[in-house]
């Protein structure tokens, strides 16, 4: 680990920045229908619980990284190959959206530049990045949350101005029940985005006051949850449930339909601003927390010299995960929640809670301050 | 030299997983789920191929600087 | 002293020679050709029509329309035993010395094309140092070189310019034409085991209004030049026109093919779903164990679904393989109709005499001489065709699946 002190606030930004990321420019929780932002709310709720047991793991051990604790709770052997699955796993997602950006720049504005090259630049920015280390992102964060207000705050104002919300598309709310709703939340959102917060599990140490960890945490999840349901909610309500199921980037559609004051239209710019600086933190944070994992594991001296190669490793996987577009999504929304994200978020962090509960309770006192 | 081997490692176990969740996915055989790994690379542009291997070569950079600097030191 | 004399005599008269003036060209002594264009007439004696740029109207862009009223060419004719004593002839029309470095297009009338092989015909041009070698060549189908080069164009000051940026778009785009220029036919025509192809401009339209100025002047012109498919040759000859998916066939097995569109059928609608390849690359190898050699081609493309006319679901990665599949066999089918077809014509514009001579040297000895004729109609060719859709553009499934749910 870097020796690297963030603040509080620093770690609320972060993490509103990372769930919003890739999640703001998909259809999601498009099968909840009209009730996909009651479905995000529930999903926020449940990452609230989710990040509970995370924070339960942080609070037996607020200075080391998971990668060793891991090890002091479940053993040297076992911690080690979960600690190299999780590096595995954060370098998949990184992959995953990297390859969620470059289709989508090819598919609004590159048509003819290859997916490599797109990708490339996104991956390079983000190795500079980590190379700086977490401190530059976390103000970096800072800067760019301030764009991403401004930009939402506007876009809102755009969007209820320009008259074309049509309150009418969002009902029914639960046209066929609440367990259409709820089966999405916990299929889908709970996981995507917000289980995905586990990643911050590497950035909670660096936090000057652990004290506040918490509260910021669950405030964030709370905050991102309620932009991300507005956003849907905006999107059905502007282009209805039937165009948003068909689109793949239903935010851009959205803004699209602005039409203001004959001058305010076309502002596709919004759209890729806000799409480019979420996905800039999130591949950054991903590929920064399983540089930092593998540099732990390994006993690499300096995680910089494994920032280049790694990127490179996702750069490419980000190429190989799928053939097409429709495939990568496909994987995204069947297989990868129910085989990936289900274990990694859920089952092994309760499971480690557990023995770590028992381990401790058994210790008593001694173990605590250990 | 470690650090690419690590990558290396690393990069091997996520084709894997690439390949897996292709398989579970509904591809027809493993065959075609490995061969479905390689295909985006089939059809490169010139440019986009000097790229690509420019950048594959740029991780072997630091490991062999490495190398001759400590066998520079070795002489002296 | 006396040395200092000597140099100095020395260097005053050097300067009498050294200022460069021996053959000079004043730019307002210069005729500037844009383009040239060759035909025969029935006498046998070459025709040449020149365009040549008329520069005060050619340059009104900044004042608005000033010199707007007349057009930016200026064609003369001119005929004569052979190119250059045609060129000769033609300075008796004009009032200044005609400069050939601008051109950058060389019509070729049909009629001539047929008759004589082209070589000979482009030996002046190729010899002559004024002469640029990267000038693109094209055939005039159905109509003498002339009149393409006296159509006035929209958009394009210069009808040679029209003529040749529209064969670049139309090369990019669509993939039935391909830029040749002067040097690229010679190097083909001269090189054993493959014949050339150049691509063939058309008239639409009486040229006799094209002439005018008032062609242009409305906002759909009466007589345009327009790409049309490829002129295939055999030894130097024309021998026919290709058009179409065939043409798109030829160019695709030269490997030139930038951007086009496969139409696919799905289920029963025909020509339903259009694929659009953004980029490819074509190989041939050659089998040269057997007697007669075996050609392979291999093409690997990739692109997007552009537009579906029928139902598909296309957000299913098991429906995009099928897709990929449907467009496997279409191109292979529409790449084997076309080497079928040329196999017929018995002339190899693709090359795969080169394929052989490059792969075996000694068995090429053995082929080369009646290649066209006897060897090249009778190769057994495959085409291996592996095609990829990476995207589907903004929207997953089709409006149209939903209303057939609704109706159903």
């Amino acid at each position: 680990m870097e020796k690297a002190r963030i603040s509080a606030f620093q770690l609320f930004i972060l993490i509103v920045l990372f769930e919003l990321g890739s999640a703001m420019i998909v259809p999601l929780a498009i099968e909840a229908k009209q009730g996909a932002w009651l479905a995000i709310l529930i999903g926020a709720a449940g990452g609230c619980g989710i990040f509970l047991i995370y924070y339960a793991l942080f609070r037996y051990y607020p200075d080391e990284s998971p990668v060793h604790f891991v090890r002091h709770i479940i053993g040297s052997v076992p911690g080690k190959i979960v600690a190299f699955l999780y590096i595995l796993y954060f370098l998949y997602l990184s992959a995953r959206v990297v390859r969620d950006f470059g289709e989508m720049l090819i598919t609004i504005a590159y048509v003819e530049t290859p997916l490599f090259v797109l990708n490339l630049l996104m991956v390079l920015l983000a190795v500079y990045t980590i190379r700086k280390g977490i401190e530059v992102l976390a103000r970096t964060g800072e800067l760019l949350f301030i764009v991403l207000a401004f930009l939402f705050l506007s876009a809102f104002l755009l969007i209820a101005a320009g008259g074309t919300l049509d309150y009418g598309n969002l009902k029914p709310v639960m046209g066929e029940g609440l367990a259409p709703i709820v089966k999405t939340a916990f299929t889908q959102t709970i996981y995507f985005p917000f289980g995905e917060i586990f990643a911050f599990m590497m950035i909670m140490p660096y936090v000057t006051d652990p004290k506040k960890v918490k509260r910021t945490g669950l405030l964030a999840i709370t905050a991102s949850g309620f932009v991300l349901a507005s956003i849907m909610a905006a999107n059905t309500g502007v282009l209805g449930v039937e165009l948003v199921n068909r689109s793949l980037f239903p935010l851009l559609a959205t803004i699209q339909s602005i039409e203001l004051a004959d001058f305010l239209e076309r502002l596709d710019v919004y759209f890729m601003l806000a799409a480019i600086i979420g996905g800039f933190v999130k591949i950054t944070l991903f590929l920064y927390v399983s540089v930092a994992a593998a540099a732990d594991l390994f006993k690499v001296k300096k995680p910089s010299q494994l920032a280049y190669p790694l990127g490179v490793v996702v750069l490419l996987l980000s190429i190989m995960i799928a053939g097409s577009l429709p495939e990568h999504i496909q994987e995204g929304i069947k297989l990868v929640p129910l085989y990936l994200h289900l274990p990694f978020q859920v089952i092994l962090p309760a499971l480690v809670l557990l023995v770590a509960f028992v381990r401790h309770k058994g210790r008593g006192k001694e173990g605590e301050a250990k | 030299m470690k650090v690419i081997g690590i990558s290396f490692v690393l990069l091997l176990a996520l084709m894997g997983v690439a390949a897996a969740l292709d398989f579970f996915g509904g591809s027809p055989d493993l065959n075609a789920s490995i061969r479905n790994i390689f295909n985006p690379f089939l059809v490169m542009e010139t440019i986009e191929m000097v790229i690509f291997i420019f950048i594959v070569l740029c991780v072997f950079i630091p490991p062999v600087r490495q190398f001759f600097q400590k066998r520079n030191k070795s002489k002296q | 002293m006396k040395r200092k004399w000597i140099l100095f005599s020395t260097m005053m008269i050097s300067m009498a020679f050294l200022s460069g003036c021996w053959s000079k060209k004043e730019l307002s002594e210069l005729a500037l050709i844009s383009a040239v264009g060759i035909d025969r007439d029935e006498d046998g004696n070459y025709m040449k029509a020149i365009q040549i740029i008329n520069p005060g109207n050619v340059s009104s862009g900044l004042q608005g329309g000033g010199g707007g009223q007349a057009p930016g060419v200026t064609v003369i004719t001119a005929e004569g035993k052979s190119i250059v004593d045609v060129h000769i002839n033609a300075s008796a029309e004009i009032s200044r010395q005609l400069y050939h470095p601008h051109a950058n297009l060389i019509v070729i009338g049909e009629d001539l094309a047929r008759e004589q092989p082209l070589n000979t015909l482009l030996d002046s041009f190729d010899r002559n140092a004024e002469f640029r070698n990267t000038a693109q060549l094209v055939i005039a189908k159905k109509s003498p070189a002339a009149d393409l080069i006296k159509v006035l164009s929209p958009v394009e000051k210069l009808p040679s310019e029209k003529i040749y940026k529209t064969l670049d778009v139309t090369e990019k785009m669509r993939g039935e034409n391909i830029t040749v220029s002067l040097q690229d036919f010679i190097k083909t025509s001269a090189s054993p085991g493959i014949e050339p192809v150049l691509s063939s401009f058309t008239l639409e339209g009486d040229v006799k209004e094209g002439k005018k100025q008032e062609n242009i002047q409305q906002s759909q012109p009466e007589t345009i030049v327009k790409a049309d498919g490829l002129a295939i040759f055999k030894e130097d000859k024309l021998v026919d026109f290709y058009s179409g998916n065939m043409a798109r066939g030829v160019v695709w097995i030269l490997d030139r093919v930038k951007q086009t569109d496969v139409l696919l059928d799905w289920k029963k609608n025909k020509d339903a779903i259009t694929y659009s390849v953004i980029r490819q690359s074509t190989s041939v190898s050659a089998d040269t164990s057997k007697d007669l050699p075996e050609i392979t081609v291999n093409v690997k493309a990739e692109g997007m679904i552009r537009e579906t006319e029928a139902p598909v679901k296309l957000d299913d990665p098991n429906v995009i393989h099928e897709l990929e599949k449907t467009a496997e066999k279409e191109i292979k089918e529409q790449l084997e109709r076309t080497v079928k077809q040329t196999q017929n014509k018995k002339t190899d514009i693709f090359g795969f005499g080169q394929t052989v001579y490059r792969k075996d040297a000694d068995k090429w000895k053995k082929l080369r001489n009646n290649w066209n004729d006897d060897y090249f109609p009778n190769l057994k060719v495959k085409v291996n065709v592996d095609a990829f859709i990476r995207r589907t553009g903004l929207r997953t499934a089709p409006n149209l699946s939903e209303i057939k749910e609704k109706y159903e």
